[in-house]
């Protein structure tokens, strides 16, 4: 059931990147690596992009930039250090997922239907929804603070 | 509680309301308790539900340090979880805060469990913490509300207990209250419904006092009712009692205790009937109960010390629902009963004598006559009369003359047979009826032998006195048949006797009888003659022989008899003054007169005429004589001037001061006096000066001899002299011839009346005879 409904929601997220969820995910993306690391005051976030997803990287970049966010875009083969990770694509490669988790890092999609790839994504409906992938989280060895499961949705496979 | 007091009921709510605030504050702590341990079990439960989609995602996806984090976290952010155990079949996961956890927080109830498959929640919380703090705030509040209502409570509380002693002294007072001194209690306080119940016990107080004094009023007047009616009671020798039907029992009043000499005032019937002699009491009285009847008896009461008196018992049956009883009230009549007797002596007795009285002397001449009658025998009725009684009473004096008849009563009674009765009918005069005697002859020899008795001498007041009787007697049945008769011969006999001089004896004759019918039957013609009027006036005229004219007449009294024809007073005047009869005669005469001078005064030719009329010494000597005369006068309205009034010298010199008085009256009433047969009396000059008349009459016996008695002539010149000094006028009575009229006119004699002018007349006549007589 729940995988029909993620069927549907995938249907759904295709036709909805917009810049409203863009704006919304770059104001709350940083926050949730500040509460992650209660230690990073000023998060330096990844904005990983192919060909294709450039010019949502690029939005997204400068809506983070906008919020006083540093960001900086990375290819998705040549994975920098950074607080965070926004991955603007949608079915991120394997091995680009492998080496994020080893970074131990937290790992955002821009679509929602990227959860499958990504520990965190956001849902804009009727209501703000944010998904967590915690089996992409516990492979990458993370703390998370509880508080996320409290607040967002829990994907699986 | 046995005595119900709203002091105590106020304690007791005080308490009542302690126990209930305790209770009421023990529960309420408890169910606050409980209350908020069930909050803070619920606040573990919510915080716990809350939070276990986290712990459950963080549990199954290994998350364990997030776990042991959120754990920690959990309990940290709130004050009252103390630890949250997770359970599971390989691990367990806990965090107790020590600080927190406290003993009590181990405890079953302190403790929520929530069980998910395989993994178990466990969540601790602590109450103390809250209830803590909730009864620090509880008790805050409680103390505030006791400091601010505590001293409320209390103060009324002190308050309603004062009010309430307040009444309980009032009704001490009220207990110890006088009402008979105490009109009124002073206020003790100032609160309405105090006020208003001591306002309402002051009018209880003044309407109790209004009312006592009513009711010692009432005590009083009934206490001086019962004094008044037990002394009436004894006064009146009147005693009530009363007969119980139900219980036999008879109850006496204390006068009639008093008056029976007993202690007791209640007797069975048995020992009331003692008390009446001659009556069956218990009989009596059962028989009135049972029909209820009212009765009325006289009978004997013997008193406990013997004495008898007469009683009236007069009683009443009274039955109620209630009671049925006899009311009786018993009238002392031993007096009433005593006075009776001597009434009934009296009646038939001589009180003076203790003789037997005339009533009880027909009575026992009326069955000795029906007895003697039977046996064939005759009775002497002996009338005796006490010569000179009156000469005795004047000069020894009333009592020596009772004296004198008790002594003479004594005598008789002892004088005569048991067979014969003596009584005393009159002031000295008895009667003696002596039964069964044979005759006159042997009557005689028993009045011989009275006159022998009672003239031997009674000493009275050292005086000897002889009494002598006239005796008088009579024979039943042969002188007469009733007492009547028989009483009226023996006393004519007696009479006869008197007559004769006294000291004697005799019984009536035939002779005697028959002129006692006659006198008897002329007084009975004469009273008739009145009732018929067959008494007329005949007139004598009087001739004024110095104007030569009629002057008037003498009005002079004849008896019209139906079968003996006209009859001169000689036939009757004597009959009628022996019986009395002479009085009434005047009173006729005298309206005669009266009429007939008013009519004429009526007639222009007879109005000078002068009328004088004879009054009788009876008649005269009436005290309601000028009172009649007066009363003619208003009736007749006639001049009085015409009447003349005549009586005779003899009557006049009677009793001078009376005559004198009389005369006055009349004299003031305007009528004129003369003096009839003026010189056959002893008349005084001086008396004759004082006595007011205007004409003398000189008697007829000097007149008629003038001419051949020079006796008589100085006499009647003498009395026509006397006339004159006096300024009287002078008539002459008797002038039958012309000889004597001469004289008399000699002598100077102003008026004349005799045969020689006119005999008298009838009316009819003498009117003619005044038209006709030659110089009016």
């Amino acid at each position: 059931m729940k995988k029909l409904l993620l069927i549907l929601l995938n249907i759904t997220f295709l036709f909805a990147l917009t810049d409203d969820l863009l704006i919304i995910e770059a104001k709350l993306y940083p926050k949730v690596i500040m509460l992650e690391n209660k230690f990073i005051k000023h998060p330096k976030i990844g904005i990983i992009y192919n060909e294709s997803s450039l010019e949502v990287a690029k939005k997204i970049s400068s809506f983070l930039a906008h919020n006083n966010y540093v960001s900086f875009l990375i290819k998705e083969n040549d994975i920098k250090e950074a607080d965070g990770y926004i991955i603007t694509f949608k079915n991120p490669s394997r091995s680009l997922i492998t080496a994020l988790l080893k970074t131990h890092k937290l790992i955002f999609g821009v679509y929602p239907e990227s959860i499958k790839y990504t520990m965190v994504s956001l849902y804009l409906g009727p209501r703000v929804k944010l998904y967590i992938n915690p089996k992409l989280i516990k492979q990458a060895n993370i703390y998370i603070n509880p508080i996320l499961f409290k607040v967002g949705r829990i994907y699986e496979e | 509680m046995k005595n119900k007091s709203l002091k105590k009921i106020l304690d007791l709510l005080i308490v009542l309301i302690l126990i209930i605030t305790v209770v009421f504050t023990y529960l309420d702590i408890k169910n606050i308790t409980q209350t908020l341990k069930e909050i803070q079990k619920e606040k573990a439960a919510l915080m716990l539900k809350n939070n276990i989609s986290v712990l459950n995602q963080l549990l199954k996806y290994g998350f364990y340090d997030e776990l042991n984090s959120e754990i920690k976290h959990i309990v940290d952010i709130s004050d009252d979880i103390t630890g949250l155990e997770i359970i599971t079949k390989k691990k367990r996961f806990s965090y107790f805060e020590k600080e927190k956890f406290e003993k009590e927080t181990k405890e079953k109830e302190n403790v929520y469990m929530y069980k998910n498959k395989n993994i178990t929640f466990k969540i601790y919380y602590n109450s103390g913490k809250i209830l803590h703090k909730f009864f620090n705030k509880y008790f805050y509040r409680f103390w505030i509300y006791i400091i601010i209502f505590a001293p409320f409570v209390i103060f009324i509380f002190v308050f309603l207990r004062k009010k309430i002693n307040e009444f309980n002294i009032l009704a001490l007072k009220l207990e110890k209250l006088d009402f008979r001194k105490v009109k009124h209690i002073k206020k003790i306080d100032d609160f309405y419904e105090i006020v208003n119940i001591i306002n309402a016990i002051n009018l209880l107080l003044r309407r109790a006092d209004s009312f006592y004094k009513t009711q010692t009023k009432i005590i009083k007047r009934m206490m001086k009712l019962k004094r008044h009616f037990e002394n009436a009671q004894r006064i009146a020798q009147s005693f009530s009692w009363e007969y119980d039907c139900v219980t036999k029992e008879i109850q006496i009043s204390g006068e009639f205790k008093k008056f029976l000499n007993v202690k007791n005032n209640k007797f069975s019937l048995g020992e009331f009937n003692e008390f009446f002699p001659n009556i069956d009491v218990s009989y009596y009285l059962n028989n009135i109960c049972e029909k209820c009847l009212e009765f009325e008896t006289n009978h004997i009461l013997t008193t406990a010390n013997n004495k008898r008196f007469n009683f009236k018992t007069i009683g009443k049956c009274i039955k109620t629902r209630k009671s049925h009883y006899v009311l009786c009230v018993s009238l002392n009549i031993t007096e009433s009963v005593e006075k009776q007797k001597m009434i009934e002596f009296l009646a038939y007795h001589d009180s003076l004598t203790g003789l037997p009285n005339r009533r009880k002397l027909i009575e026992k001449f009326e069955f000795l006559a029906s007895l003697a009658k039977r046996e064939n025998k005759k009775i002497a009725l002996l009338y005796l009369d006490m010569d000179n009684f009156k000469m005795i009473n004047d000069t020894l004096g009333h009592n020596a003359g009772d004296e004198l008849l008790k002594n003479i009563a004594k005598r008789l009674k002892e004088s005569i047979r048991n067979t014969d009765f003596i009584a005393r009918i009159g002031g000295d005069e008895f009667v003696i009826l002596l039964y069964g005697i044979n005759s006159k002859q042997e009557t005689k020899k028993v009045v011989k032998k009275l006159i022998n008795v009672l003239s031997k001498p009674v000493n009275i007041k050292n005086n000897n006195i002889i009494a002598t009787f006239s005796i008088g007697g009579a024979v039943y049945p042969d002188d007469a048949e009733n007492f009547e008769n028989l009483l009226k011969y023996a006393d004519i006999a007696m009479y006869e006797i008197k007559e004769k001089g006294k000291n004697n004896y005799a019984f009536i004759n035939e002779n005697i009888k028959k002129y006692s019918d006659n006198f008897y039957k002329t007084v009975d013609e004469l009273k008739n003659a009145l009732k018929n009027n067959e008494l007329i006036l005949y007139f004598q005229p009087k001739i004024d022989i110095v104007n030569n004219k009629i002057y008037g007449a003498e009005g002079l009294i004849r008896w019209n008899h139906p079968k003996k024809g006209v009859l001169t007073p000689y036939h009757f005047i004597p009959f009628a003054e022996k019986s009395g009869l002479i009085t009434k005669i005047d009173e006729y005469v005298l309206k005669l007169a009266f009429k007939t001078l008013k009519k004429w005064q009526t007639d222009e030719n007879l109005k000078y005429l002068n009328l004088a009329i004879n009054i009788s010494a009876n008649k005269f000597k009436e005290e309601d004589f000028v009172e009649n005369l007066k009363n003619l006068l208003e009736k007749y309205k006639i001049n009085p001037s015409n009447l003349e009034i005549e009586i005779t010298e003899t009557l006049s010199m009677d009793n001078i001061e009376y005559t004198i008085f009389v005369l006055r009256k009349l004299k003031s009433l305007g009528f004129k006096i003369a003096l009839d047969d003026f010189g056959t009396g002893y008349s005084s000059l001086n008396y004759l000066k004082k006595i007011p008349f205007d004409t003398l009459k000189v008697d007829q016996s000097f007149v008629m001899d003038l001419e051949n008695d020079k006796d008589d002539l100085v006499i009647t010149e003498m009395i026509v002299q006397i006339a004159k000094v006096l300024n009287k006028t002078t008539v002459a009575e008797g002038v039958e011839n012309e000889k004597i009229l001469d004289i008399v006119k000699g002598l100077g004699c102003n008026l004349i009346q005799g045969y020689y002018f006119a005999k008298p007349m009838d009316e009819k006549s003498f009117v003619e005879f005044c038209k006709n007589f030659p110089h009016k």
